[in-house]
């Protein structure tokens, strides 16, 4: 099952890659870290600020060239209500220092974690509204699914494999975009307070405008649970 | 009633080599011809035991062991209605309670006794002799908090141990 879901992965990244290269297309990338800190206020309620920064290492449009740019950093809080042990509503905000403007966020978010015999999947319904030079508003949909390299569930000092795709609609300027970000990582799940993960982020846009672009990178988490 | 949280510390896929023989023996004299049978280590705060999982009857089943290979317990994944109506009722009436509303997630049927009668009861359904118990894991809301539960109940449906269920944090699914 690991297996099955690492070779659908690497096999949809090369695909992607292969026709990025071949279209000669914006395709960029870089490392992409990010940190997320998370404690509970009260029994219902949690608190959760995430800091992630890209850091751009290879530009191929015409030509390929590599070299260090800086990309953007985002800071993020959120605070969530916990409607059952599985079901959450988020509300949130972040701002963004971009290479390019600044912008601030707002973001609404429900999410469920469904256990399955031995995984666990994650639903992620995401609304945003970006106040930046235009405003942008997105609907996005992420399904996740964690599962365990060693037995039925991730204990701790244990590996595991998580996946996750995300499309995304956006709305600018009466015109519609459409984005998608396909991810994978291998987990380690150190004790109930932290966990690292590391892996690649492909993301590729502008699939309903000129110019289709993809974005590669390089991404490692870390997850504080208080 | 009993209160507890127990929490596993580490559970992880073993060889059936790795299995003790007895437990080997027993699994397949009592299951014949089961397939895809997987066999799991699990240590928490109180004990050590071997697992086996596996689809039998078109229901899951786990049975396990102690570290020397003897039969602790079987337990079988059921659906709520195949609970008898009184025993439900009595279920019902148990979590109510504790709790004001209730949603079950996933109920198993506990069977225990004698490794003679329990081998009986998977090939022969002959469940005269072994020990019946529903464990089911269900949200329990009371008037601020929603957790999830394991209780344990006795055959009619009393309540005889329940315990909180701790989730793993799902902070890299929800950001």
């Amino acid at each position: 099952m690991n297996h099955s879901f690492l070779t659908i992965f690497l096999s949809m990244l090369l695909v992607c890659l292969s026709l990025g290269a071949s279209a000669q297309q914006d395709f960029y990338g870089g490392l992409f870290p990010e940190a997320a800190l998370s404690y509970k206020i009260g029994s219902n309620w949690k608190i959760t600020h995430k800091v992630e920064n890209q850091n751009g290492l290879f530009y191929t449009s015409k030509e390929q060239t590599w070299r260090y740019f800086y990309e953007r950093t985002d800071l993020q809080s959120f605070v969530a209500y916990s409607i059952s042990p599985f079901l959450s509503i988020t509300a949130g905000y972040q701002y963004r220092l971009d290479s390019d403007a600044n912008s601030h966020r707002s973001i609404q978010q429900l999410s469920y974690v469904q256990k399955a015999i031995r995984s666990r999947l994650g639903h992620r319904i995401r609304l945003d509204q970006t106040y930046g030079n235009d405003f942008l508003f997105r609907f996005r949909y992420r399904f996740s699914v964690e599962v365990p390299l060693s037995g039925l569930s991730v204990d701790p000092n244990e590996w595991y494999l998580k996946m996750s795709d995300e499309p995304i609609i956006g709305f600018e300027k009466g015109k519609t975009s459409l984005e998608n970000r396909l991810a994978g990582a291998f987990g380690y799940h150190i004790n109930d307070h932290h966990k690292i993960e590391s892996g690649l982020d492909y993301r590729t846009d502008r699939w309903l405008a000129d110019g289709f672009r993809h974005r590669l990178w390089y991404k490692i988490s870390y997850y504080v649970n208080l | 009633m009993l209160l507890a949280q127990t929490k596993v510390e580490i559970e992880k896929r073993v060889a059936r080599n790795k299995v003790p023989e007895d437990a080997v023996a027993w699994l397949e004299d009592a299951y014949k011809n089961a397939s895809n049978v997987k066999w799991y280590y699990e240590q928490n705060s109180d004990k050590e035991s071997f697992e086996a999982k596996f689809k039998w009857k078109r229901q899951w089943h786990s049975v396990e062991f102690t570290t020397n290979g003897k039969l602790e317990d079987i337990e079988i994944a059921i659906s709520w209605e195949s609970i008898a109506k009184d025993t439900r009722e009595q279920i019902e009436t148990a979590i109510r309670e504790e709790f004001q509303s209730f949603k079950i997630k996933k109920i198993q049927k506990q069977l225990s006794g004698d490794e003679d009668d329990l081998k009986d009861a998977i090939d022969e359904e002959e469940l005269n002799d072994v020990t019946i118990r529903y464990e089911i894991i269900f949200i329990g809301k009371t008037a601020t908090k929603k957790h999830l539960w394991e209780g344990t109940f006795s055959k009619e449906g009393l309540l005889l141990t329940k315990r909180r269920v701790l989730l793993r944090a799902s902070d890299n699914l929800n950001y």
